[in-house]
This record gives structure tokens, C-alpha cells and sequence, in this order.
């Protein structure tokens, strides 16, 4: 898949920013001496970010002059994008950094500041798509589809990536966010099906959406069916077996089936992609 | 109800690299052609603008410029004259333009070199010019010895056109050797030139300018949107049917110039134009719409009252249409069944060719490269003079291509007389090398018996050797056999599946890399010049020069070059042809212009002969058009018949055949390519993949869709090409470019899609020409 | 975006394209554009049913919107759209190759080169008396001149089946087309 840089960059931003969403809460909710619990992860997101913002590089013709990429900030969503993400890779530097250095002091405050700038850079990043010139993106679908990974990976990993002792309150609200991830990605596929069979766009695009919508459902139905598995069965099963729980251990199949759902939201990001590129306008 | 048809490029890219990068013994990657600078510019020189020409087979031969920095060319562009009404420009098509591309190719070929291994495996060693020569001399006085000068077979070509070609210059040094075999025909058109004069005393056609006269213009399988006729031959046709012309499109496709220019498109089967010719004409003659008055005055053999004197009743024209002689009427119905189109489609045709005057019906190469293709020749000529329209402006017949009386009188190397005067139709050369001596002149052969076999081949600037002929697993065969042919010489660009078949493989400068003339085909009055832009590359020779080197070692050196470089020689000719034409510029005038040109005229083929028939009767037994030929006639053969028929092919869609091989498959001329120049092209795959024609219907029946792999075989080869579904070729047919590489995989099978893998051997039986349209096929997915 | 006072545009007689390619090699040329990369652009489109069967084709570059969507979506200021006579220019000194403009654009005109690492565009042959497309179509069926006479054209128009919206950025290309091609 030719956009493979983006395909992470953006699952990347979308993973960090649930998980300092999901660190924030956790912050809230848990005893400040289980906080530990949820360190790891939480010193996971500046690197996230910065692996994604340099594998986005690579998809650059010319990366030594990404910096170019801010000069249009007053007219380009793309710029915008760019500087969003910068400021939420910042402030996910400093509450990595708290983290890790175990200070407690105006974390929650930082994470819920570092959450919103998450937020706003998911969303500005779904902006770039929802333009007028790709109807097949130019949907709901698309913030839907960004932010549902956000919230489905931002609950899933800490539920299977930390050791549940106690708290299973909290492991429960993680389910259930992962659950509701799942949903919304759900709805955004229907979402984006329904998009592709609208008739009021002109004869042209509604041609050439119902083509996409043709091919999907035929030759990509495998791994529209694949996604579709992936990113809402795997995780409501999770959800299913750990929910009574009282006690969870990590344990590498676990990791598998956090790794299986990203695959899963990495193929539904390909084929995104594909809706809008693969194909030449003229 | 219109669908996208994405053209998407469907280049098998790992084919397209293979054969781009396949380079011959010895090469080394990376170096850049089309770089070096003319020995004596001057770096930093500032941007030198130099005319060029573009000198292949092409009806256009267009007015070309190379824009030269640091001994570098930029870019191409084309005529910047004035365009205007009377004298538009001469614009350069796809392929002109992407001169630099060609030039630039790596796979290009380096360095003189010999076979070693088999014949046909491709595999050579290097050698210098000095062995290389020496060779080809040694060899040539050895096979003259032994089998005599008509052993000696100089291969039709066309890769060079200039005026002084490679086999231009290979023929001249044969007549001072005691000959060569000659040959007749071309692949063009071998019926069509064979036969026309049997009718109107010899051949011609009216000029584009005329068609802005016409009211109704048919095209029968002629289409200049994709082969170009003349440069501007489109554009008068656009003009033409801006002034009011009714355009019918006679063609199994609904080629370009269909689909820009046709009012109405006739669908026929292949094979099948004479047919339709002859029901129309059965049209008019039922509907009173003939004109008798020009019949009478200017053809014989139309009706029983004008046939000559001794033949027996029932043997006009007439009586064969209404079924007098076979008891078969030739009614549209008794059309529609075989051509395939409907019977009130062919009324009307018929009916508005019998009352819009003056029409102009235009048939092309391609009807007339089939079984019986003199058939659809004659009974087109004798259509037109049932109309009044031959010789009559904005009226007329023609074959498209060449015959034209305009040509500005220049000739190109002079290449002395034929000592041997037996020759055979350029179709049959392979027989000549299986059977030479044992032709007889009911195989074509003229002035004969041979008298050997041909023993050297000299295929110069041509990929007749091994592409272009038809039924290319036969002719491989023969070529393999080295008992028969001993040796053949080959010069060219790249390692084409002619170069292959090597024995001594030379290459080749080409038209930027040296002074040339180029003439048009089709008479139409200009020629341009080509000027030496920069220096053939590694050790590239233009065939005069190693010519030369061989006439010397054979002591006829002098007699050869008269003492003339090949610059020396186009002086020479530029000179005499000042001579015949004052107006003529002189050579240095001629290379800074880059073209000659006098203003189009509305030329009227025939006109003499229809305004003052006393005193200009076409040159035929009876002065008259011979719709009805006596001497055709006491060749006592079903197959050629003393007037027009409709014959069914051989091969065709009423042969047995179609049961195992349903589809005819044709093999049009393709816009990106000169027949199989320009298929080692990058740029030009870009644009226009090689890829079959199928119909819809027919690719539903296979299983196969757009741009699916697919492969069309017979019973005399195979070959892989990708399908292009479309709606614009006629049910029953599939239609495969010709001129692609034939690239055979190891079960012999073409990857490129050779068309003639498919074709087959067998020659009209008038003419001996070509019939490499005629083929069935079936196609299957893969 | 306030239009340009006299923007330039194309006119493209289709009913004249033979779909020779002459145009895309021309400009190919000019433009030393590699293999894959097709600055201006034929398609041909088909539709009927046999035996009435109509093909028509169209040639394309880059349409110098009146509200051009690269310029907008330009993150690096790569793109600009002259004052006097509305050309979008390209320049690809300031290109970092992110490719969104080929992203945008409805059009495709936007070609991304591998090898440079950047997208290169028509430029209108800015420098040269002629666009090159124009002095090179055998058939003459390409013309460049203020939009607003070519718009006013009888038979001009942009309503075409095989295009998107010109809605959506104001192309400034006006095709005379056969019937059945337009929308």
C-alpha cells in the first residue's frame, strides 16, 4: 500500500491521543498509588507521536524540507494539520515526561490539556479529507472513523496491556470504551457505504462512487469483511471474556490481540485510502 | 447511456523493461544517449534551432526542429510557418514529437557483431568494423560464385526512408556485383497497385484538398486518424465535413476516424467489401440510378452492350450482379447475410451514393491486404464510375495512400540498372528461399525461372526478416535452417526479432545522427530535410559508409562511391532535382530550411482521361476504364474473374474453419507506432499500450474483462496480448495491432502480441500480395 | 478568490479530437516528463450499443481554476494563481511532495515524480509565445484565450458527463463536444 507512512502516521496520532485521553481518565478515577499501573503506557505517547510525525516524513518527496509544510497555515488545512499535531506532540513530550519522572503535580490538568490538543489534531487531520473535490471522503465518515480508533485503541490497550488487579471498574470503563470505538467505526463504515451510494452528487461522481462501492463489496469485500472482524468481533470479545473479571494478566496473547485490532484498523485505514487514490481523476 | 472507459496504461512492465533494456552483447548500463555534442560546437553557445526529419515509414514525413543547447537537444517542436488556410502547416504527429525519446533509448545497438550459437537465439559477439566488412564481403563474393548474383535478396524495408537508405545503397552495390533478385508489390498494398492498372491503366487518387468538394465521402477501411496518409490529410477532412460532407465509415471498428468524422458507420465483416460493393451496386442498378452516360463513354464491360467483341454473352458486370450468369441475385439481402450489415443500411448507402454528387470513395489498405483483395479494388473503381464520380473534382476513387501525380521530382541514391531481371513478389521470399527455382510464374514470378534459391539476405533498416512477414513460426523455421540461407546481414537500431536472426548485426545511425532527405508517400508537394544534430553514438555507421568498405574490399569501391561522401550524394541529388525544377532551393537553402514546399492544389485524379477522352484514353487494351478486363478474363480462373466478384476468403467468416476458430482477427495499423518502429518506445507504450479489440459480447462469452490477459492462437501460433473490451469493434472480430515485437517465451508463444504469429503465408491469387488480414483466431483468458 | 480580471482559459473542440496523443507527447516533450508522468492528458470514452456506437475523446492538462483547490490546500505556498491573467502556476522549488494537491485536484493535472520527489504541473507553456499543446494539435483543435470569450462560445461548455462538477473550482476550459458528452 503505497501510503503506508500515512497509514501509521495517522493511526499513530489516533492511538496516542486515546491513550492520553485513557491515561487522564485513569487518572481520575484510580488510587494515585495504582497510578503506576498505567505508566507505561502513558510514557508511551510522546514516542508514539514522534515515530508517527517521522514516519509521515518518509511519505514526503523531499522530507529535509518538511518544514515547508507550515508556510500556507492561513489558507491550508494541511499546514494546520501540521501545526496542530506539533503542539500535541509537545505537550505529549511534557506529560510523557511527567510520567515517567512520576510527577503528579498538574498532571491531570496537562493530560486533560494534552487530550484536547490530541483531539484537535485528529480531527484536523480528518479535515484534510473531507474536502468537496473527494466525495468519497467528503463524509462524516471520516472524523467518525478518526476519533472511533482513537477511542477503540485508546481503550483496548491499556485493558489488555496492564495487569488487572483490582481497579476493575476502570478496566470495565476501558472495555466499554473500546466497545464504543467499535461502534462508531461500525457506524462509519455504514456511513461510508452509504456515502458511495448517494445520488445527489453529479452523474460523474455518482458514477464513480458507485464503481467504488462495486469493487468494495466484490473484489475488496475480503478485507472490507476483515476490517469489519478485526476492529468490532475481536474487541467485543475481549470485552465479553474480561468483563466479570477480577483478576486479568497480561500475557502475550493479549499483546496479539491488541496487535490483531491495530491490523485491523491499519486495513480500514488502506482502504480509505484507496477510496480516494486509487484511481486516476482524468 | 455513456460509461467511463478508463484507458488505463496496460503495459506488462516487466515485458515493457525486458525489452527496453534488452541491449545485445556487451553493454554497459547507464549511458546516456542522445547526448553528444557535434564535434565543433561550442559549449555555451547559446540555442541553435535545426531542422530534422523523422524518416520511417510514414505517410506524413513531417517538418521537424531540434532545439540544440551545449550540444544537447531540449526539445522538439514542428512547423512554425504560417498556418493558414491554404497552406497549413505541416505538424508533426505523436511520434515525431517523441524523437528525443527514441533517441535517448539505452537498448540501442553499439557495436558490429556476429553471431554466435544458433541462428535466431540472439546471442553475439563483438567485432570491429574491419572484421565485420571483411566478412560480409568474403561471404558476398562467395555466395555470388557459387549460386549467382539472384541468390542475393535485398529485403523489402522501410525502416529508413531517406534517399539514401541502407537498402538503397545495398542495391546500388549488387548492380555493380552482376544483381540481385528483385522483387515486386509491396506489403502496402500489393493488390491494390497490381490491380489497378488491369482498370484504369495505372494508378492514382485525387488530392485531400479535393474532399471539400464532395457532398458524400466514403471511407472504406481507410482511416488517416491512425496511419497517417498525409500529414494534413485529418485536417482537410475535418474541413470537408464542415463544408457540408456526408462521411460513412465503411470498417469492422469504429476506428478514430470513425468515431471523429463518420455521419454513419458501417460494421462489415472482414473480407467482406466487395460484397457490399457489389449489392450497392446492384442498388443502383435496380433503382435507375447508374449513370449510363459515363459508363457508356468512358468504361467497357459494364452492361452486355460494352463488352469487347469475342466474349460470350453473360460475362458483364451487370449480369453478374443480377445473377444472369451464377443464378444468384447480389441483392442487399444476399449482402447483408455475409457482410454482416443490415440490407436497408446498404440500400441507403447505395442510394446516397447514387444521387449526392460528387462523391469520393476513398478505400484504404487494409480491405484490400485480404483474400481477394484485388476484388474490392475493382469493384470499388467500377462503383465510382457507375456513379459518374472518377475523374470529376470533389468526385473520385482512390486507395489513400500514394499514386498521387504531385510529387516534386527529386529521386535519392542512384542505384544503377538490375542486370538480373527476375523478380517475385515481395510477399513470397521465404517460398524463394524453400523452393526458389521451382516458382513458376503462376507462383508471380516475373521474367523467371529463378536461378537458385536465395542464399544472403541483406535486411537493412527492415523487420520484414522476422516481424512484419506473415506466419512468423514458419518463417522462423526456414531462417534457422542454415543449409538454405548462409548468411544474413542485418543493420538497425535495437535487437528487433529481425536482429535476431543475424548473421552480422550492425548498427545503425539514425535520422538525427545524419543529413537525409525525406519524402512523403503521397505526392504531396513538399519534401523536407533532415540535418545531422549530434554524432551517432559508441560506433553507430550509417549503412553507406560500411557499404562502401565492403565494395572496396570487392575492388568496385570507386565504381561505388564515385568518389561521394553521403552528403556529397545529396547534393547531387538536391542538384538534379534543381535542374527539373527551378524553383528548387539550393542544397544550403534546403538544410537551413529544412523543407521544399509548393501550395496544395485541388489535384483531380483521371481528370485528363474523363475531360478528353480522345485525346487522353486510359492507358488500358481499350482506352477505356475496363470494368470488365479481357485480359484478366483469358486467365481462365474462377479466382480471377474477368469482372468485379465478391469472392469468399479463404480463412474468412464462411469458411469451415470458423467452427474451431470463430473470430477474424485483423491487424490494424496503430497510432503509436510505424508499423514495428517506435515499439521499443517508453513514452509511446504510455500513450497507447499494445492491447486486442474485443467486443463485448464476445469477451462475455470467454469470461474475459478489460484488461485481462488473454491469448489469441490458431493453428499456425499463439500469442499473449491484454484484452481491451470495447463497444467499437463488431461482434466476431478482434482486432490486434501489428507491428508489436514478437518475443517469444519458451514454448514459443508471443508475449507482446505479434500478430503474425496468426497470419498466414498464403497470397492472393491475381496479385501474390498480402492477405495478412485475413486470419482466424480463437481467444481465450489466461 | 477574487477572479483574475482577464483569465485565461482553454477551449478544446472535441468534436475535432482524433485522439492522436500528439498533444501529450508535445507537451511531454517540452516538459522532459518521464514515463508516468502525463502533464496533459487524452482520454477517450465510449458509450451506445453496437452498431450505434459513439466515442469521443478528451484532452486535459490543467484547468487554472477560477478557485483552484491546490492553491488552497498548498501547505507549502507551492501554488499561486497570477493576478493579471489567472494562470495557476506551479513552482517547484517551494514543493516538498506531500502529493496532496493530487489529492485535491478534481482533475488529476497535478503529476507527482518519483524521481524528483516533487509534482509538476501545466504551466500554460509560461515563457513561450505558445502553449505548446496548441502549436502542436494536427487537427488545431486546442486554443488558449480569455475565458470569458471562449465561455461565450455557441456549443462551448463544461457540463460534461466524463468531468466532475465545475461547481466544485470553476474550471477555465470550455470543450465543444457531440451530444452524447454532455452531462
Amino acid at each position: 500500500m503505497r501510503e503506508w507512512p500515512l497509514i501509521l502516521f495517522t493511526l499513530a496520532t489516533q492511538l496516542a491521543c486515546g491513550l492520553t485521553l485513557g491515561a487522564t481518565v485513569f487518572e481520575t478515577k484510580a488510587r494515585p498509588s495504582d497510578a503506576v499501573l498505567m505508566r507505561p503506557l502513558a510514557m508511551a505517547i510522546f514516542p508514539v507521536v514522534a515515530i508517527g510525525i517521522l514516519l509521515s516524513m518518509a511519505h514526503l518527496g523531499r522530507p529535509l524540507m518538511a518544514w515547508r509544510a507550515l508556510v500556507n497555515l492561513g489558507q491550508s488545512r494541511l499546514s494546520l494539520e501540521v501545526i496542530l499535531t506539533a503542539v500535541f506532540a509537545l505537550l505529549a513530550l511534557a506529560y510523557s515526561g511527567f510520567w515517567w519522572m512520576g510527577r503528579t503535580e498538574g498532571r491531570l490538568a496537562l493530560g486533560a490539556a494534552t487530550g484536547v490538543a490530541g483531539i484537535a489534531a485528529v480531527v484536523a487531520g480528518a479535515a484534510l479529507y473531507t474536502v468537496p473535490t473527494q466525495p468519497a471522503w467528503n463524509s462524516g465518515w471520516v472524523p467518525a472513523s478518526f476519533l472511533g480508533t482513537a477511542v477503540l485503541l485508546g481503550g483496548l490497550a491499556p485493558a489488555v496491556l496492564i495487569s488487572w488487579r483490582e481497579n476493575t471498574g476502570l478496566l470495565r470503563i476501558f472495555l466499554g470504551a473500546s466497545v464504543a470505538g467499535s461502534l462508531l467505526l461500525l457506524i462509519a463504515a455504514l456511513w461510508m457505504m452509504a456515502n458511495l451510494s448517494r445520488r445527489a452528487y453529479d452523474p460523474f461522481t455518482a458514477a464513480r462512487l458507485a464503481g467504488l462501492l462495486q469493487l468494495l463489496t466484490s473484489r475488496n469485500s475480503l478485507w472490507l469483511g476483515c476490517y469489519v472482524v478485526l476492529v468490532s468481533v475481536l474487541p467485543a470479545a475481549v470485552a465479553v471474556r474480561l468483563w466479570p473479571e477480577e483478576r486479568v494478566e497480561i500475557t502475550p496473547f493479549t499483546g496479539a490481540l491488541l496487535a490483531a485490532v491495530v491490523l485491523g484498523t491499519a486495513i480500514g485505514r488502506a482502504m480509505m485510502y484507496w477510496l480516494g487514490t486509487g484511481y486516476e481523476p482524468f | 447511456m455513456s460509461t467511463n472507459e478508463h484507458d488505463r496504461a496496460l503495459v506488462d512492465r516487466r515485458l515493457f523493461l525486458k525489452l527496453s533494456g534488452a541491449a545485445g552483447a556487451g553493454v554497459a548500463a547507464g549511458e546516456i544517449l542522445g547526448r553528444w555534442p557535434l564535434a565543433g560546437a561550442a559549449a555555451g553557445s547559446g540555442v541553435r534551432v535545426v531542422a530534422v526529419a523523422c524518416n520511417h515509414n510514414c505517410g506524413g514525413r513531417c517538418h521537424l526542429k531540434a532545439h540544440i543547447q551545449d550540444g544537447v537537444i531540449t526539445r522538439i517542436t514542428t512547423d512554425d510557418s504560417p498556418d493558414t488556410a491554404g497552406r497549413p502547416q505541416l505538424r508533426a504527429c505523436l511520434k515525431g514529437r517523441a524523437l528525443r525519446s527514441r533517441l535517448r533509448n539505452p537498448a540501442r545497438l553499439r557495436y558490429p557483431m556476429k553471431r554466435v550459437g544458433q541462428r535466431g537465439e540472439g546471442k553475439f559477439q563483438r567485432i570491429s568494423w574491419d572484421q565485420a566488412t571483411e566478412f560480409i564481403a568474403a561471404k558476398l563474393k562467395r555466395v555470388v560464385e557459387q549460386h549467382g548474383p539472384s541468390s542475393v535478396y535485398i529485403q523489402y524495408a522501410t525502416g529508413d526512408c531517406g534517399a539514401i537508405s541502407g537498402h538503397a545503397a545495398a542495391q546500388r552495390l549488387m548492380n555493380l556485383m552482376g544483381g540481385y533478385l528483385a522483387r515486386y508489390n509491396s506489403y502496402s498494398s500489393a493488390c491494390l497497385s497490381y490491380v489497378a492498372p488491369f482498370v484504369t491503366g495505372y494508378r492514382d487518387t485525387n488530392s485531400y484538398q479535393t474532399l471539400a468538394h464532395s457532398k458524400l465521402i466514403i471511407l472504406n477501411g481507410f482511416n488517416p486518424a491512425e496511419t497517417i496518409f498525409e500529414t494534413n490529410s485529418n485536417y482537410y477532412l475535418a474541413r470537408a465535413r464542415e463544408a457540408g460532407a456526408r462521411v460513412v465509415v465503411i470498417d469492422p471498428r469504429l476506428t478514430e476516424t470513425a468515431a471523429t468524422f463518420a455521419d454513419e458507420w458501417l460494421p462489415l465483416r472482414p473480407t467482406t467489401d466487395a460484397a457490399l460493393f457489389v449489392a450497392m451496386a446492384h442498388v443502383l442498378i435496380s433503382e435507375k440510378l447508374c449513370n449510363r452516360e459515363f459508363l457508356d463513354k468512358y468504361t467497357i464491360g459494364f452492361d452486355e452492350a460494352h463488352m469487347p467483341a469475342g466474349v460470350p454473352a453473360g460475362n458483364s458486370f451487370e449480369s453478374y450482379v443480377l445473377g444472369r450468369s451464377d443464378g444468384v441475385e447480389k441483392t442487399p439481402e444476399w449482402a447483408a447475410e455475409i457482410t454482416g450489415i443490415e440490407a436497408h443500411a446498404i440500400r441507403n448507402l447505395a442510394r446516397a451514393y447514387g444521387t449526392l454528387h460528387p462523391a469520393q470513395l476513398l478505400q484504404g489498405l487494409g480491405p484490400q491486404r485480404h483474400a481477394h483483395g484485388e476484388e474490392s479494388v475493382r469493384a470499388g473503381i467500377a462503383l465510382a464510375c457507375m456513379t459518374g464520380n472518377l475523374g470529376v473534382l470533389g468526385g473520385g476513387w482512390g486507395g489513400g495512400e500514394g499514386g498521387r501525380r504531385l510529387e516534386i521530382p527529386i529521386g535519392g541514391l542512384p542505384t544503377g540498372t538490375n542486370p538480373v531481371k527476375t523478380r517475385i513478389p515481395v510477399f513470397l521470399w521465404t517460398d524463394a528461399i524453400v523452393r526458389g527455382t521451382e516458382m513458376t510464374a503462376g507462383d508471380g514470378v516475373e521474367n523467371g525461372p529463378l536461378a537458385s534459391n536465395i542464399k544472403f539476405i541483406f535486411n537493412l533498416g527492415s523487420n520484414t526478416l522476422v516481424n512484419q512477414h506473415a506466419d512468423v513460426n514458419r518463417t522462423v523455421r526456414i531462417l534457422r535452417d542454415e543449409g538454405l540461407v548462409e548468411c544474413i546481414v542485418v543493420s538497425d537500431h535495437f535487437l528487433t526479432p529481425s536482429a535476431r536472426f543475424a548473421d552480422i548485426l550492425l548498427p545503425a545511425d539514425n535520422s538525427l545522427e545524419r543529413a537525409d532527405i525525406g519524402v512523403p508517400w503521397s505526392g504531396e508537394r513538399y519534401i523536407v530535410f533532415g540535418n545531422k544534430v549530434v554524432e551517432p553514438p559508441f560506433e553507430c555507421k550509417h549503412d553507406y559508409w560500411w557499404l562502401s568498405r565492403v565494395a572496396e574490399r570487392l575492388g568496385i569501391g570507386e565504381a561505388f562511391t564515385q568518389g561521394k561522401t553521403e552528403e556529397q550524394w545529396l547534393e547531387q541529388i538536391v542538384g538534379d532535382a534543381r535542374q527539373r525544377d527551378p524553383g528548387f532551393p539550393s542544397y544550403e537553402e534546403l538544410r537551413e530550411r529544412g523543407f521544399y514546399r509548393q501550395d496544395p492544389e485541388e489535384y483531380v485524379a483521371f481528370e485528363k482521361e474523363i475531360r478528353d477522352p480522345a485525346g487522353h484514353p486510359f492507358p488500358t487494351p481499350s482506352g477505356k476504364v475496363e470494368i470488365f478486363s479481357r485480359t484478366l478474363y483469358q486467365r481462365n480462373r474462377a479466382d480471377i474473374p474477368g469482372v468485379p466478384h465478391y469472392l469468399a476468403a479463404w480463412e474468412g467468416p464462411q469458411d469451415e474453419l470458423s467452427r474451431r476458430y470463430p473470430l477474424q482477427c485483423i491487424g490494424p495499423h496503430y497510432k503509436r507506432r510505424t508499423h514495428s518502429t517506435w515499439d521499443e518506445d517508453a513514452w509511446m507504450e504510455e500513450a497507447d499500450p499494445q492491447q486486442m479489440w474485443i467486443s463485448p459480447r464476445d469477451a462475455a462469452a470467454r469470461g474475459i474483462a478489460n484488461g485481462d490477459r488473454v491469448k489469441a492462437f490458431n493453428d499456425r501460433g499463439a500469442l499473449l496480448t491484454r484484452a481491451r473490451v470495447t463497444r467499437r469493434i463488431r461482434p466476431g472480430v478482434v482486432a490486434i495491432p501489428q507491428g508489436a515485437w514478437y518475443t517469444p517465451g519458451k514454448d514459443g508463444v508471443c508475449r507482446r502480441g505479434c500478430v503474425n504469429v496468426l497470419t498466414s503465408q498464403q497470397a492472393t491469387p491475381l496479385a501474390h500480395g498480402n492477405a495478412q488480414h485475413t486470419i482466424l483466431v480463437e481467444v481465450k483468458k489466461v | 478568490m477574487a477572479a483574475a480580471p482577464a483569465q485565461i482559459g482553454f477551449f478544446v473542440d472535441a468534436t475535432r479530437c482524433i485522439n492522436c496523443k500528439t498533444c501529450e507527447i508535445a507537451c511531454k516533450d517540452f516538459n522532459d516528463a518521464p514515463v508516468g508522468r502525463r502533464i496533459r492528458k487524452v482520454r477517450s470514452f465510449e458509450g451506445g450499443e453496437f452498431p450505434a456506437v459513439f466515442a469521443y475523446n478528451l484532452s486535459m492538462s490543467c484547468n487554472h481554476c477560477e478557485q483552484p483547490a491546490c492553491v488552497e490546500g498548498c501547505p507549502a505556498g507551492a501554488y499561486s494563481k497570477r493576478a493579471a491573467d489567472g494562470i495557476v502556476v506551479h513552482d517547484p522549488e517551494k514543493c516538498i511532495g506531500c502529493r496532496y494537491c493530487t489529492w485535491l485536484c478534481p482533475y488529476g493535472a497535478p503529476q507527482y515524480d518519483a524521481r524528483e520527489g516533487r509534482v509538476r504541473k501545466c504551466n500554460l507553456c509560461a515563457g513561450e509565445a505558445t502553449p505548446v499543446c496548441v502549436a502542436a494539435c494536427p487537427m488545431r483543435a486546442i486554443e488558449v484565450g480569455p475565458l470569458a470569450e471562449i465561455a461565450a462560445r455557441p456549443g462551448s461548455t463544461i457540463a460534461l458527463r466524463d468531468l466532475p462538477s465545475p461547481q466544485l473550482t470553476g474550471p477555465s476550459i470550455r470543450y465543444r463536444v457531440r451530444k452524447e458528452a454532455r452531462a
